[in-house]
């Protein structure tokens, strides 16, 4: 029995360590051709380690020549607001649909559902007409607010399930000691879902992080770019020099997986409601 | 306390039907008929209640995502022009016509609405197993894993958080025509091909390159989703199913399965949803290159509103996407909900 048990973990183990080279050649490659001079034509045999001596070069062309402290700078602004706005618009509507009963309620939820289904990108012409008249295109507020629009249907659904999933037994406790609503949302519902929040959450900052079409709708000012709209711009003038890109691509991401190694730990924690009813 | 218990048994209702005042069918307590004034009245003070946590969204989800939505089927309808101050005639079913007429003959505009609408339905066929079953099998590995856990979801995720601009880099340099590139390299060693290809030049290589590209970068996704569900499933199910002698398929099909229905059904929409609105694959790899053969809805509509102003046109067709979308979303709701209330 035991045996069995080491050799599936071992086959387990060989599985998904083949997936996981398959995942991260690309980007091997594109570290490694990040510090190699590759223009026009590419060599013969792919660049999947790096060659030494290491090319630096193209790192210092590409944060002298370019903004990229400014845009590094704008994009970490821009993506915590709206990871803030996010999760405060998204734990409050989808507690309440979970704990509230109002006339309306499902309808309202159906009607969610349903923009959901609708393409994103379409409303970019009614949205870009509304901040317009708003006053608020080239200006970071017009972008958190319309980010805060849009998660609510997905997060609302997406938060739903696991609030409702919270056993009716710990709010009715902490009602009959005389908490408020409020109370039972900030020390009850939002601690035993922060698996899920945390989750979401990370979605949210990277979906941010990397937004292309709001930021090159909403903001005009070149000052106020961030790192995937300037990356884009970027590529576009230096479609072949794939050492100098890949500089450029290497700056941008480099952040998001620093963020994402350190924030997983807490997010993946386990132990979610198990337990918590018992005795 | 009654206001709460009335919430709990709506939520158990709402699996079936939507949760309308129900009228007693099937409750433990018959439901008394109030009059309207109190039932008005009632429903202002749980309006009251839920106020202070439901206003914010709700009224930038109207002014941000409802309003602009309505605004787009009024523009479906219209000869529209982004220009203040301009007619914006109202003209009927005529851009919803142009999607239709002329679908055999090349060039026209059903031609390649068409055309983009196939590659959707293919992307959703290819995409959304794809991503699916990948993301569950490795969500159930990981699960089941003793060490090392964390590590390979770190590894799984990392194409998900990236930039798309930069995946797109990536995969546009290891798709490259030379014999160089790393796709073309490999699969020469392995004389699976015999020639370098050139991949994104082609309808079907193109095509395939793009479904890749979003199985590649979306199935972390689905991992991730998917572990935080199986950790909620109770570890007591398991430890009977194994006394009484089930075996691990067993009990991946008869436990793990239908605990995560809920989040399967997130995922299905999500991804489908995702599947029928590809566009920055498209829109960074190929262009729809060559002539729109490897074309998306999405990139199409984009192209029509933004290159060529047609925004009555392209609304039209979002609207008719939308349309197929929710009903497809809807028809999925009822089939795998069905009998499932527990």
């Amino acid at each position: 029995m035991k045996k069995s048990r080491a050799a599936a973990q071992i086959v387990i183990h060989v599985i998904l360590i083949f997936l996981a080279v398959i995942c991260l050649t690309p980007f091997l490659s594109m570290i490694s051709s990040s510090f190699m001079d590759i223009r026009g034509v590419l060599p013969d045999v792919p660049v999947i380690f790096p060659k030494f001596p290491l090319f630096v070069e193209n790192y210092a062309k590409v944060w002298t020549a370019n903004n990229f402290s400014r845009y590094f700078l704008n994009t970490l602004v821009i993506s915590v607001g709206g990871l803030v706005v996010n999760v405060m618009i998204s734990v409050s509507m989808a507690y309440s649909f979970a704990r509230f009963k109002f006339p309306g309620r499902e309808a309202i939820f159906n009607v969610f559902l349903l923009t959901m289904m609708v393409p994103a990108q379409l409303a970019l012409i009614s949205q870009y007409t509304v901040l317009n008249g708003l006053k608020l295109i080239d200006n970071y507020a017009g972008v958190l607010l319309l980010w805060g629009g849009t998660c609510v249907a997905g997060n609302t659904f997406f938060y739903r399930g696991f609030f409702e999933s919270v056993p009716k037994e710990l709010e009715e406790s902490m009602f009959l000691d005389g908490a408020s609503r409020f109370q039972v949302l900030t020390h009850c519902i939002i601690p035993l879902c922060k698996p899920a929040i945390g989750t979401s959450a990370i979605f949210a900052f990277n979906g941010y992080w990397g937004d292309l079409f709001n930021i090159l709708t909403f903001i005009k000012t070149e000052e106020k770019r961030t790192l995937s709209v300037a990356l884009q711009l970027f590529r576009g003038q230096h479609t072949t020099e794939y050492g100098l890109m890949f500089a450029a691509s290497v700056i941008v991401i480099i952040p998001v997986i620093v963020i994402f190694i350190i924030f997983q730990k807490q997010f993946m924690r386990q132990g979610l409601m198990e337990g918590a009813v018992k005795g | 306390m009654t206001m709460y218990d009335g919430a709990q048994a709506c939520v158990k209702n709402q699996a079936t039907e939507p949760c309308a005042p129900s009228s007693g069918k099937g409750g433990r307590l018959p439901v008394k008929k109030d009059s309207l004034a109190v039932r008005f009245r009632k429903g202002l003070r749980q309006w009251l209640a839920v106020l202070p946590f439901l206003s914010v969204g709700l009224v930038l989800f109207v002014v941000f995502v409802l309003y602009p939505q309505l605004k787009n089927i009024y523009i479906a309808f219209s000869e529209y022009s982004i220009m203040p101050g301009s007619e914006n005639p109202f003209v009927g079913f005529e851009n919803f016509k142009r999607a239709f007429i002329g679908i055999k003959e090349h060039g026209s505009d059903a031609y390649y609405f068409w055309i983009a609408f196939r590659n959707n339905l293919l992307a959703v066929l290819v995409t959304v197993p794809g991503q699916m079953v990948l993301g569950l099998l490795v969500a159930v590995m990981i699960h089941n894993l003793k060490f090392g856990k964390n590590i390979y979801k770190i590894i799984f995720y990392i194409a998900v958080i990236c930039d798309w601009v930069v995946v797109a880099n990536i995969f546009d340099y290891i798709f490259q025509p030379d014999n160089g590139s790393l796709v073309n390299f490999v699969l020469m060693k392995l004389h699976i091909l015999k020639e370098p290809l050139a991949w994104l030049k082609e309808t079907w290589t193109g095509n395939w390159v793009i479904w890749i590209f979003s199985i590649w970068k979306g199935f972390g996704w689905v991992m991730i989703i998917y572990t935080a569900a199986l950790q909620g499933i109770s570890k007591d199910m398991y430890e009977a199913a194994t006394i009484d002698g089930a075996s691990s398929v067993e009990k991946f099909f008869y436990i793990t399965l239908p605990s995560v229905r809920g989040t399967t059904f997130y995922l299905l929409i999500n991804l489908i949803n995702g599947a029928m609105n590809i566009f920055i694959q498209v829109f960074l790899l190929t262009k729809g290159d060559p002539v729109g053969t490897t074309d998306v809805m999405m990139n199409y509509i984009y192209t029509r509103a933004f290159s060529y102003f047609e925004f009555g046109y392209a609304a039209a067709c979002g609207l008719m996407m939308g349309i197929f979308v929710f009903t497809t979303a809807m028809c999925l709701k009822r089939f795998l909900r069905y009998g499932q209330d527990t």
